[in-house]
């Protein structure tokens, strides 16, 4: 058990809000491989997802004391996924990214399988399929990508989704159900089918 | 009626309005394709939870606590300092309890009060014993420290008789403390004896002349167990400090 664990995260956030700089290490440290994980799930792994990171506690902790919220977390997670969402932008404007898609209007679609394939909900732990995931996400759009992760993988409810992106519910909604469906269309070209539940 | 659509993925993570939850449940019961379609998300949502995490390649938690470039070179410092001062406080005190009695009382006079007496006049002379350059020679000779710090008594004696064979009869017969002192203003000429009716005068007598009958090193061997003291002190801190990164 970690030193934040066991003495309670909020104490340690209540030092790290007064200045101190050993607390704020402590509980920088408890995020930092997590906080890594997603930014690299947004940039790809490698020296520009340690850079976002490193910078998005440096910012942190500049600004500890005017953070009021309740979540550390999801304070570090806005910081972080905004300063990855910047630099896909910062990317694409110098031309090393192409232009992506924007988000479209109205029902996407369901891509029908050509042909019965095995049961979506049998791939869990399936290494075929989560490499299948990993492409299918890398080509959503940036901020459709970072909505996704923070959902089903950081496992954030839509309001906090909502605070962390500067984004209406609607957006996040939207967002969500469009990204999982373009990986769920990903699957279902690879050959694999769902069933009604 | 229409397909739930986008708000399939609302229905899976619990984001619907209760009313909305409703009108979902009951369609859901009609609908074999929203229920295929709700199956097929809530299987990509969990195949999107296994998605592995990279690692990141080095410590990504900026160093905020630093340490300045002084502390550690203090530390050693002080430690290297702080054991110094703790041999010459054992050779000093052994060299005080060396003499018998009179080196005992040494050590314990500041501690019976004498300090106190003898402290407004004494603070000079120690100033002058720490910025002469004979200090270093002072450190090996035995008379400052009664005479100085609390042997308050012989440069008085020194004061009403000059004259060496008076001291050195003073000396047999009194404490240990004023014997030093005593002894080194016995192998001063008369006339400098007369002189030494201030306290600083006296001192300055100790110093030049006492080196023969070494008693102690220093004023008191507390000095050097105070500086040994003072000198862990300024260790531990800096310890502390060159840790708290």
């Amino acid at each position: 058990m970690s030193r934040v664990a066991a003495e309670g995260a909020s104490a340690f956030l209540d030092r790290a809000r007064r200045g101190d700089p050993k607390a704020f290490e402590s509980l920088a440290g408890e995020h930092e491989r997590a906080l890594y994980a997603h930014v690299a799930r947004i940039l790809g792994p490698g020296a520009d997802a340690e850079d976002v990171v490193q910078d998005a506690f440096v910012s942190a902790w500049r600004s500890i004391a005017a953070f009021e919220g309740t979540s550390f977390r999801a304070w570090l997670f806005r910081i972080a996924t905004n300063r990855a969402i910047d630099l896909i932008r910062a990317r694409r404007r110098r031309g090393e990214l192409p232009l992506e898609p924007a988000d479209e209007e109205g029902e996407p679609t369901w891509a029908e399988p050509a042909a019965a394939g095995p049961d979506l909900a049998t791939l869990a732990g399936d290494r075929e399929a989560i490499a299948v995931v990993e492409i299918a996400l890398a080509t959503l759009p940036a901020e459709q990508r970072a909505v996704l992760l923070l959902r089903d993988v950081e496992g954030f409810d839509y309001e906090e989704i909502a605070r962390i992106t500067a984004t209406q519910i609607g957006t996040v909604k939207s967002r969500i159900h469009r990204g999982r469906l373009a990986v769920r269309n990903a699957l279902v070209a690879r050959g694999w089918t769902g069933s009604a539940g | 009626m229409d397909h739930l659509g986008p708000s399939l993925s609302a229905y899976l993570d619990g984001a619907l309005e209760p009313a909305e939850r409703a009108a979902a449940e009951s369609h859901l019961a009609g609908c074999e394709r929203c229920r295929r379609q709700l199956a097929e998300l809530r299987a990509t949502a969990r195949l999107l939870a296994t998605v592995p995490a990279a690692r990141p390649s080095r410590s990504l938690v900026p160093r905020l606590v630093v340490v300045p470039a002084w502390v550690r070179p203090v530390r050693s410092l002080a430690a290297v300092t702080s054991g110094l001062f703790v041999l010459v406080f054992i050779a000093s005190a052994a060299l005080a309890t060396g003499l018998g009695g009179g080196g005992r009382e040494s050590l314990l006079g500041p501690l019976s009060g004498a300090g106190t007496r003898a402290a407004q006049p004494a603070a000079p002379k120690e100033l002058a014993a720490t910025g002469a350059p004979s200090s270093v020679r002072g450190l090996a000779s035995p008379a400052p420290a009664p005479a100085a710090s609390f042997g308050f008594a012989a440069p008085q004696v020194t004061a009403v008789s000059p004259q060496p064979n008076a001291l050195q009869d003073a000396a047999r017969t009194s404490s240990g403390a004023s014997g030093p002192g005593a002894a080194a203003a016995s192998s001063t000429p008369a006339g400098q004896g007369a002189t030494a009716g201030a306290p600083v005068p006296s001192v300055a007598v100790s110093f030049g002349v006492a080196e023969p009958t070494g008693a102690q090193l220093g004023p008191t061997p507390l000095l050097w167990l105070a500086l040994a003291l003072a000198s862990a002190l300024v260790t531990f801190v800096a310890h502390r400090r060159a840790n708290a990164a």
